[in-house]
């Protein structure tokens, strides 16, 4: 596997553009001015390439619903809200190779005809977004960006926005609804983004490192990125491990690599005496899977057939020193803030399951609080503006199953059985504190 | 002989009868020098009640004088300048109208308006049987002595600000940022 | 057009209809709260659930929202007979009613409550949420409005309403998730002259009625009625509610044709000047109250040996009223007039005449191209409200003005050159301008965009445009073809129908006949001479007469000044017929009966003759087309004769200030006694375009004064710096002008007077109008 995201991380500064340029950086453009547009996108759907902001949707499809004659301007709009409890991948890319986002943007703007391109940057990215800013005035300076880029006739500026929000603003509605200056509430569909999108254009929203793989599938064609991928996979993804393990970060992996040897063989396995209850596989809106489906590969059509979600790949590790309940109840809350508070069932009924879960915290919980859970995910999940509160409740409901007799056990001891004490026994025993961030 | 047997019977039987019940306990109240044992729930006469803190319980909500069948409550609403505690400015029970059927004790919503075991309303004119409110008006918390409609309300009283209810979580800060 | 299926039933739907309306027309009880068929659907509140039936092999029914789908031919949904929507939409109340406060006994909105009434409808009933209830900080909004927080539902239609439908932007929403609450930036009135239709859009009681509050009645205890608005030409339908002999509330009444679904805060509060502490309600003789009948007092008065009569109407009395009194008139051998003002008169039937194209609200919403000229928004506020749905759209809305509007600011927020201030006194001359470049080839600015418009609205406010500019904007129209459309506000609720009753110059010919002692006694009924524009010269002339008879119900000046009082019944009170500015004739009917007994307009007819009688009602019924409409109903509208004008001089250009009207959305001749509006009527300023004070040679800022001298008058005021008063002109109040004894147009003389040097800047007169007195205020005219 060739490493393609990452594979400028070993510097210990951002590569500047003579040096990104050395290495083949906008090598890519090449294999992209001047051909057919059509085809193109043709190319990117046989390649498999699939959104890696959560929701997995082929990016060639759809890129192929851009009208061949749509009124100009067009506009592409890179999501780099990156507020998904578990992933860290973006932030990666943002910090120590931004170019690799210019090439990206700018191969994936020449593809879909965007007259403008705009990056949106999650608020707490401040220092990254700067950095993004001095690449993108890189490639100004040296005629990358700007008008008739090395005199293909295409045009195209890069403006990096600033988030000054929250977590729905990387619901893509949202996000275009806080760039023109309004509250970030999400938008009906239809219309899509792709027919009436940013000040109602034509606009095509895309993860950040989704876009960053188009350069490379261009350059070396979609067979290549299909092979860079295992049992099923095309390409690399940039996948993530949190929680209670030896190594955790981030890790340039093909996509299709087992959950076993993410989680062992790169992130080093659970820290000594911890066993693995639980994980998430794509960030905290997606179901548990279990220890017994650790050799899952982790691609998007595997993950959906054992019945929960790849998302955005973040691994988060669910071990025996915490209680499944607090677990889950900590990510409920986390949704039940960061909602817009447009529709009912989410900004009313989130709160109101925060509210169950604490009464099981509490030992006030009742055998009719555990029915009125489940009865409240599928109440709330099929009946919203946005994917927020469905997302909110797929961990909920995948504890109802996982862990049912554990709120049985709550409701009958009045309380939480899970002791803090022997968790920092074997913290102590093990004698690692846990590292952050990079690998 | 049959006959008169039977004829006996009657007789003595009658009398006996009578005789049984002469001495029997009576079931006769001996009005007004004994007053009837009436359970607490028998609708008698309306009156207003007060919370346990001595405030007036009635909000002027309506509800007694539009459920009331015959229309024998009038009322007009109006609120207390300091505090915006509603109030009844006017509350009158025409009792030539009222039927005692107790659907405004089972409408109120803040227990302010109760039946009570008194019966003794007689008047020599109708117009003595209007009573405005402050005949009605008593000062003690009647059946119900723990309820309190305003500590479970969201308005804000004297003594109680918004957030500041039985089972209410202090206002939101508007101007914050944090979660 | 087309039919799609719930509970295997086919409804109809009309093009444009999304599912929940299909629903709606079928009477089938669908809930939702977020909708509004004036705001839209927007999909926030999730209760409009109903079950799609799968079409396609495979395909699992799902709930969606019925007010985002849109209507399609052969759709089939499961509403009542399924048994997953009623479960969606009942969960989404029990939602709400974790946070909702239990004050359904002290909210106003109980029994008139939307979320009272979905709540029953989906048949929530238990509570089994035991946690704690959030509570949110209840916000001061001015004298009109009611603000509860706690209750909101957030189904975000005051937003959608204020900033949306009205272009506000002084209120919105704020926080996020369930923090989010509805506020004003700062504490304090609003500045949307439409602020009072969140009360009607607000689904629970989170925005009450204020000024009903204090007065407070349950709803269904009110004695209502199908009435019309009588505080400006547009005629609005109002449905006022009242009780114990006394208005309580004014709210919209929805009809078609006129106002749809909201009105504005001059409709909705200026009717509570019924019960201002002075209104006359019994009737005075010589300064003594008696307790005769008013009709009976009016006959005796009229009785009176050796008075030659004069008899006045008025634009806000209605039309059966004003043609009795014309009868009279007559049978008195007296001159008559329904206007207190000869030119207002002059203005109103010019412009009267040329109404015949006038264009409904509806046809101002439709258009694609508009231009005012005059002060819209404060003299017609409704009417302005559909121009700005025309111009939220992005259709051209050019604007011609003279003071500060709040039009032209939002004219000039979308193109800064569409509005442009000028001296009243040159309109027609710009007008005229227009009218000859709409002929050449290249039309530049303003005609081109009239030119290429397919349906071009022209609006005029008649009592500020000179003769000439009214007939240059018709001439306009008439220019632009068929398709374009011509109306003008007129200064009263029935000026169209008083115009139609006075002779060419009446107002003139009657005060005349009082200066020079041709009549002694004068029957004045709903008018207010002594305080209009000729205000001194009838006090002078009225001064000498011995016999005043006014039958009014505010107490105006000339009521105070009257020998004989009779209190009269306001709209709310009795029957009537007013005239719109389209020509609209519209009924409205009387709500309740005052405690004290007043004299309704309706009983004048009994001053007549048999003959006389019968002569008006013939009259009435040829005027009307001989069919009367029924109160609540869209009237219908009456093309009558050209009327007589007759020639009066009208101001010129000069060389120094001329001065013209800064009005306020909440001024009206009656609506100045209601307390609550009336308590926002902006501070008395003089408005001067800082370029202009500039060329005048005076240095000014916000703490300057200025004194403003005509005839032998002076005043002194501070100074409002504001770019939209014309150049050549400082702008004052209507009051200001009865101060200084002026009319429109006069020329005036500026010196700079004392500094304000520890009080406040006065706030500019486009600005956010600060309360000068508090809720309480008692009763009365504002000094």
């Amino acid at each position: 596997m060739e490493k393609v995201l990452s594979r400028n991380f070993h510097h210990a500064q951002p590569l500047d553009l003579a040096t990104y340029r050395a290495g083949g950086g906008y090598d890519s453009l090449q294999s992209i001015f001047g051909r057919d547009r059509e085809e193109m996108v043709n190319e990117l759907r046989a390649s498999g390439l699939r959104g890696c902001g959560g929701a997995g949707f082929s990016t060639g499809l759809k890129w192929s619903f851009l009208a061949k004659d749509a009124p100009r301007p067009v506009y592409l709009v890179i999501n780099l809200d990156e507020s998904e409890p578990g992933s860290c991948k973006d932030r990666q890319v943002l910090y120590r190779d931004p170019h690799t986002i210019v090439e990206g943007v700018l191969a994936s703007a020449y593809i879909i005809g965007a007259d403008k391109a705009f990056v949106f940057v999650r608020g707490e990215y401040k220092v990254g977004a700067a950095k993004l800013e001095k690449a993108v005035q890189e490639a100004r300076d040296a005629g990358l960006l700007g008008d008739n880029i090395l005199g293909s006739g295409f045009s195209l500026d890069i403006d990096v926005h600033l988030s000054a929000g929250r977590y729905i603003c990387g619901e893509e509605t949202a996000l275009l609804n806080a760039l023109e200056g309004y509250r970030a509430n999400p938008r009906s569909k239809p219309p899509f983004p792709a027919v009436k999108g940013l000040w109602g254009q034509p606009t095509i929203v895309n993860n950040m490192e989704t876009v960053c793989h188009v350069p490379s599938i261009m350059h070396k064609g979609a067979q290549w990125f299909q092979g860079q991928g295992q049992n099923g996979g095309s390409g690399t993804h940039l996948f993530q491990v949190s929680g209670p393990v030896k190594n955790p970060g981030v890790f340039e992996l093909p996509m299709g690599v087992t959950a076993r040897e993410l989680i062992y063989d790169h992130a080093g396995g659970l820290l000594d005496g911890r066993k693995l209850i639980a994980f998430q596989p794509g960030g905290s809106s997606t179901p548990f899977m279990t220890p017994d489906q650790l050799d899952t590969p982790m691609h998007f059509d595997a993950v959906a057939k054992i019945g929960s979600r790849l998302g955005t790949g973040g691994v988060i590790i669910m071990d025996d020193t915490i209680c499944p309940l607090k677990y889950t109840r900590n990510l409920i809350e986390f949704y039940a803030r960061e909602s817009c508070g447009f529709c009912t069932p989410c900004r009313d009924g989130l709160p109101y399951l925060v509210h169950l879960f604490d009464k099981f915290e509490l030992g006030t919980a009742t055998a009719a609080d555990h029915q009125t859970i489940l009865e409240l995910c599928g109440l709330i999940g099929p009946n919203t503006h946005c994917a927020l509160a469905p997302g909110a409740v797929m961990p909920v409901q995948s504890a109802l199953q996982l862990f049912d007799d554990e709120f049985k056990k709550h409701i009958a001891a009045k309380g939480c059985s899970y002791s803090p004490v022997a968790a920092t026994a074997s913290q102590a025993a093990a004698g690692a504190g846990v590292q952050g961030g990079h690998h | 002989m049959k006959n008169l047997k039977n004829w006996v019977g009657e007789i003595t039987g009658a009398f006996s009868a009578t005789l049984k019940h002469a001495f029997a306990e009576r079931d006769t109240v001996c009005y007004p020098a004994e007053k009837p044992d009436l359970p607490e729930r028998w609708r008698g006469r309306i009156i207003l009640t007060v919370t346990p803190e001595g405030e007036e319980r009635c909000v002027a909500c309506y509800l007694c004088s539009s459920v009331c069948p015959s229309s024998a409550i009038t009322i007009q609403g109006a609120e207390r300048e300091d505090d915006e505690r509603r109030y009844a400015e006017k509350f009158e029970i025409d009792f030539t109208r009222c039927i005692f059927c107790g659907l405004c004790e089972e409408a109120c919503p803040t227990r302010a308006i109760q039946t009570t075991n008194d019966f003794e309303m007689g008047a020599s004119s109708r117009a003595e049987l209007v009573y405005d409110k402050s005949r009605l008006l008593e000062n003690h918390t009647g059946k119900y002595p723990d309820f309190d409609y305003f500590k479970r309300a969201g308005v804000p009283i004297r003594g109680k600000d918004v957030g500041e209810g039985a089972n209410e979580k202090p206002p939101v800060d508007v101007y914050t940022l944090l979660p | 057009m087309g039919t799609l299926y719930i509970d295997d039933q086919p409804v109809e739907f009309q093009p444009g209809d999304n599912v929940l309306d299909a629903a709606k027309r079928a009477n089938i009880e669908v809930p939702y709260f977020c909708y509004h068929p004036a705001l839209g659907a927007v999909g926030s509140c999730r209760v409009c659930a109903m079950e799609t039936v799968p079409s396609r092999e495979g395909e699992q029914p799902r709930t969606v929202m019925t007010c985002t789908l849109k209507a399609q031919d052969g759709m089939r949904f499961r509403f009542a007979q399924s048994d997953k929507a009623p479960g969606v939409s009942k969960t989404m109340v029990e939602f709400y009613m974790t946070r909702h406060p239990n004050d359904c006994p002290v909210c106003d909105e109980g029994g008139d409550c939307h979320l009272q009434n979905m709540t029953v409808e989906v048949g929530h009933a238990y509570r089994r949420f035991d946690g704690q209830k959030k509570t949110y900080p209840n916000q001061l909004l001015g004298p009109l409005v009611w603000n509860t927080a706690n209750r909101c539902i957030t189904c975000y239609r005051c937003v959608r309403f204020y900033q949306d439908y009205a272009l506000g932007d002084d209120f919105g929403a704020m926080g996020s998730r369930n923090n989010v609450l509805f506020r004003r930036i700062d504490d304090g009135a609003f500045d949307s002259p439409f602020a009072g239709n969140i009360i009607t859009v607000c689904p629970t009681g989170t925005f009450t009625d204020k000024v009903f509050r204090r007065k407070y009645s349950r709803t269904w205890m009110l004695k209502k009625s199908a009435s019309i608005c009588a505080h400006c030409s547009v005629g609005c339908h109002v449905e006022p509610g009242a009780r114990a002999g006394t208005l309580r509330r004014v709210v919209p009444n929805e009809n078609s044709a006129v106002n749809q679904y909201f009105i504005c805060d001059r409709g909705r509060y200026a009717p509570h000047a019924s019960e201002a502490a002075n209104r006359p309600l019994q009737v005075k003789v010589g300064g003594q109250l008696r307790q005769e009948p008013a009709l009976a007092v009016l006959r005796q008065a009229l009785a009176v040996s050796d008075a030659r009569w004069g008899v006045m109407g008025s634009a806000r009395e209605d039309v059966v009223t004003n043609l009795v009194l014309q009868q009279l008139a007559s049978d008195l051998n007296a001159p008559f007039t329904a206007f207190t003002d000869p030119l207002t008169e002059v203005r109103t039937k010019t412009a009267v005449n040329l109404s015949l194209s006038a264009p409904s609200l509806q046809d101002i919403e439709a258009a694609d191209c508009i231009l005012v000229v005059g002060e819209l928004t404060e003299h017609a506020p409704m009417m302005e409200l559909a121009v700005r749905q025309a111009l939220k759209q992005g259709k051209p809305v050019m604007m011609l003005h003279a003071a500060a509007s709040l039009l032209a600011g939002m004219v000039r927020k979308q193109r800064s050159l569409q509005a442009q201030t000028q001296a009243p006194v040159l309109w027609a001359e710009t007008l005229q301008k227009l009218i000859s470049s709409l002929s050449q080839e290249q039309a530049d600015g303003w005609a081109a965009l009239l030119k290429n418009a397919k349906a071009p609205v022209l609006l005029g406010v008649a009592e500020v445009m000179p003769t000439a500019a009214i007939k240059a904007l018709a001439e306009l129209a008439a220019v632009l073809g068929e398709q374009a459309r011509v109306g003008f506000a007129l200064p009263a609720a029935n000026s169209f129908g008083a115009a139609q009753v006075s002779q060419a110059g009446s107002s003139e010919q009657l005060l005349e006949a009082l200066e020079r002692g041709d009549i002694n006694a004068l029957l004045v009924v709903g008018a207010d001479p002594m305080s209009g524009w000729q205000g001194e010269r009838w006090s002078k002339a009225l001064a000498k007469i011995q016999h005043l008879v006014v039958v009014d119900h505010i107490h105006s000046a000339t009521v105070q000044a009257a020998t004989v009082v009779v209190p009269s019944a306001t709209v709310s009170e009795h029957n009537g017929v007013f005239i719109n500015y389209e020509g609209r004739v519209q009924s409205f009917a009387k709500a309740y009966s005052r405690e004290t007994q007043v004299l309704l307009q309706e009983e004048l007819i009994a001053l007549l003759s048999g003959d006389a009688r019968a002569r008006v009602q013939s009259q009435l019924l040829s005027m009307l087309g001989s069919v009367m409409p029924s109160p609540g109903s869209t009237g219908s509208r009456i093309k009558p004769a050209t009327l007589p004008i007759g020639q009066l001089a009208e101001a010129v250009l000069g060389n120094g200030p001329a001065l013209v009207l800064q009005g306020w959305h909440g001024e009206e001749e009656v609506a100045g006694f209601a307390t609550e509006l009336a308590s926002l009527t902006p501070h008395d300023s003089v408005g001067i375009a800082p370029a202009y004070a500039k060329a005048l040679g005076l240095t000014l800022d916000k703490n300057s004064r200025l004194t403003i001298s005509v005839h032998n008058k002076q005043l002194t005021l501070p100074v409002s710096l504001s770019a939209q008063v014309a150049e050549g002109c400082v702008a004052v109040s209507r009051r200001a002008f009865a101060e200084l004894q002026a009319r429109l147009g006069d020329e005036v003389k500026l010196t700079a007077a004392m500094r304000l040097s520890e009080e406040p800047a006065a706030p500019s007169v486009v600005a956010h109008f600060t309360p000068l007195q508090g809720d309480n205020s008692n009763g009365g005219l504002r000094p």
